[in-house]
């Protein structure tokens, strides 16, 4: 059957004609529900874009004009939230993608791959709040009543440097389990004749990782490196747990922070405002990582 | 020999894999086991022991009632949120197995950036416009429906991406075997993709707990 509507996409057109050759009329179900799935997660995109364009550009007279929206970004504690900010983000997103990507090839190597035990386990560290995790690292941590207290130095948690490196390794220690998965999943995704296959062709494991397994692993990186520094950029609630009574690292200290603590006390133009320049900044890291997959796949094709 | 060695490396592999994902909580275990003076212990009204801790489970005063009624929630909330994503998206897989790599992976990539970049800035603006409106859903319902939302465009690009091109190889295999496409997604389903849906639906529970 043909699936011809002139208002769709080519491609979309061409991908349903497919189904509709594989499966006839039972594929009109696909098409529904992920037409629907692209509605609710655009509606969830823009709505909150509009909302804080609308209250930053039409309230902005609330910051004294524009010189007092410059004036706002321009404050010292959000240039520091947003540095505090960026650099978690950034640091978790490189250790995330290296880290994982060495326990998948680990895996591999040991014949785990796609073994359900790792799936399976990955869901506990995400049933955690952050907080918690914020509370926890702070537990073991803390230089004066933690666990490891004894084995770790005075200024830890107190000087901004150990202060945003503790965050970046309890906010991997959180999310590292779910970033081995989307590797290992990249890995299995390939399937057992091209393990055998690459077990017969390549003597050693370091061949068929160049090889193989890396170029695989390219579009997970991206997936990785994407989601590790969005999840970076908003730990403030493990941060502020796991910092709070460090040097100054409070609630100024973190630009998601800012906004929610903003928005609370209603400050609702201020906080657009604030989430406005931080969706700008966003956007530049991500969209080069979108600009990397496109060069790789570009390159594959 | 060598076979062996690497058997040994796998098991030690995995024990250290779930000395990482079980580090917090054995911790948060052990506070409340050992450690006076934590909320636990006010919560329970008394001196955090085994058998305070396992009260939590099977006592009959207020506080231990609400936590575990907050327990049975989550499960709820997790399970049908993990549920309805992992059928969005395996759907949402399917369709866009179809189209050139490079597109779909643009097109996945955009949904999931347009809908993560706002999505710190996004929940206290739809609560505070959610308690606005005169028609007031249950809260229950209003949790669910944030936590779908949020976590939707991640499984479907991820699942896109992780298992895209096995989906399109066995909905060709599927097809030869005459099955329709309800049996074909029941099958990619019990193939592997289905693993990678139920851990990030988890995930939307934790999102969700950003509300």
């Amino acid at each position: 059957m043909d699936y011809r509507k002139e208002a769709l996409p080519k491609v979309t057109i061409k991908a349903m004609n497919r189904l509709f050759h594989l499966f006839g009329d039972s594929a009109r179900w696909i098409s529904l529900v992920s037409w629907s799935a692209i509605i609710v997660a655009l509606a969830t995109a823009l709505a909150p874009l509009a909302f804080i364009l609308v209250v930053s550009f039409s309230e902005y007279h609330a910051l004294g004009g524009g010189d007092g929206l410059i004036a706002e970004w321009l404050d010292d504690r959000n240039v520091n939230a947003m540095g505090n900010s960026l650099a978690v983000g950034f640091g978790v997103a490189v250790l995330l993608t290296v880290i994982s990507i060495l326990a998948a090839l680990c895996f591999r190597w040991c014949n785990l791959t796609g073994h359900s035990t790792i799936y399976m386990l990955s869901i506990l560290p995400l049933t955690v709040p952050d907080y918690v995790f914020g509370v926890a690292g702070r537990v073991m941590f803390d230089p004066s009543v933690g666990l490891f207290a004894e084995w770790l130095p005075d200024s830890l948690l107190f000087d901004r440097t150990s202060a945003l490196l503790m965050v970046v390794a309890i906010t991997i220690l959180k999310w590292l389990p779910l970033m081995i998965v989307i590797a290992d999943a990249a890995i299995f995704a390939l399937g057992s004749p091209i393990f055998y296959q690459t077990m017969v062709d390549f003597t050693r494991f370091r061949r068929a990782v160049g090889l193989v397994f890396l170029p695989q692993l390219g579009k997970a990186t991206a997936l990785i490196a994407s989601l590790g520094f969005l999840i970076g950029f908003r730990q403030h609630e493990l941060a502020y747990e796991l910092t709070s009574s460090g040097a100054g690292f409070d609630a100024e200290m973190w630009s998601n922070r800012n906004y929610r603590v903003i928005f609370e006390f209603a400050g609702v133009a201020r906080a657009a405002a604030d989430g406005l320049l931080a969706l700008g900044v966003l956007f530049v890291p991500i969209r080069l990582i979108h600009m990397a997959t496109s060069w790789y796949l570009s390159n594959e094709e | 020999m060598r076979s062996e060695g690497r058997r040994l490396i796998a098991v030690a592999l995995l024990l250290l894999y779930i000395a990482i994902v079980s580090t917090v909580p054995m911790v948060l275990l052990w506070v409340a086991l050992k450690q006076p003076g934590i909320d636990l212990q006010v919560a329970l009204e008394g001196p955090s022991t085994f058998e305070t801790f396992m009260r939590l489970f099977n006592g009959t005063s207020t506080m231990e009632e609400s936590f575990r009624l907050a327990l049975k929630r989550s499960l709820v909330y997790a399970t049908l949120v993990a549920s309805i994503t992992t059928l969005l998206a395996t759907a949402y897989a399917l369709w866009a197995s179809g189209w050139p790599n490079k597109r779909a992976i643009s097109i996945s990539f955009t949904l999931l950036t347009l809908v993560l970049l706002p999505q710190t800035y996004l929940v206290l603006p739809m609560l505070g416009l959610l308690q606005e409106t005169p028609i007031q859903p249950p809260k229950a319902i209003t949790i669910m429906v944030l936590e779908c939302l949020v976590v939707l465009p991640l499984s479907a690009f991820a699942l896109y991406l992780l298992a895209g091109e096995h989906a399109r190889r066995l909905a060709n295999n599927t097809a030869l075997d005459s099955f329709n496409a309800l049996g074909a997604a029941h099958v990619i389903l019990r193939e592997g993709p289905i693993n990678i849906g139920i851990v990030f639906g988890s995930d939307g529970r934790q999102r969700g707990a950003i509300t």
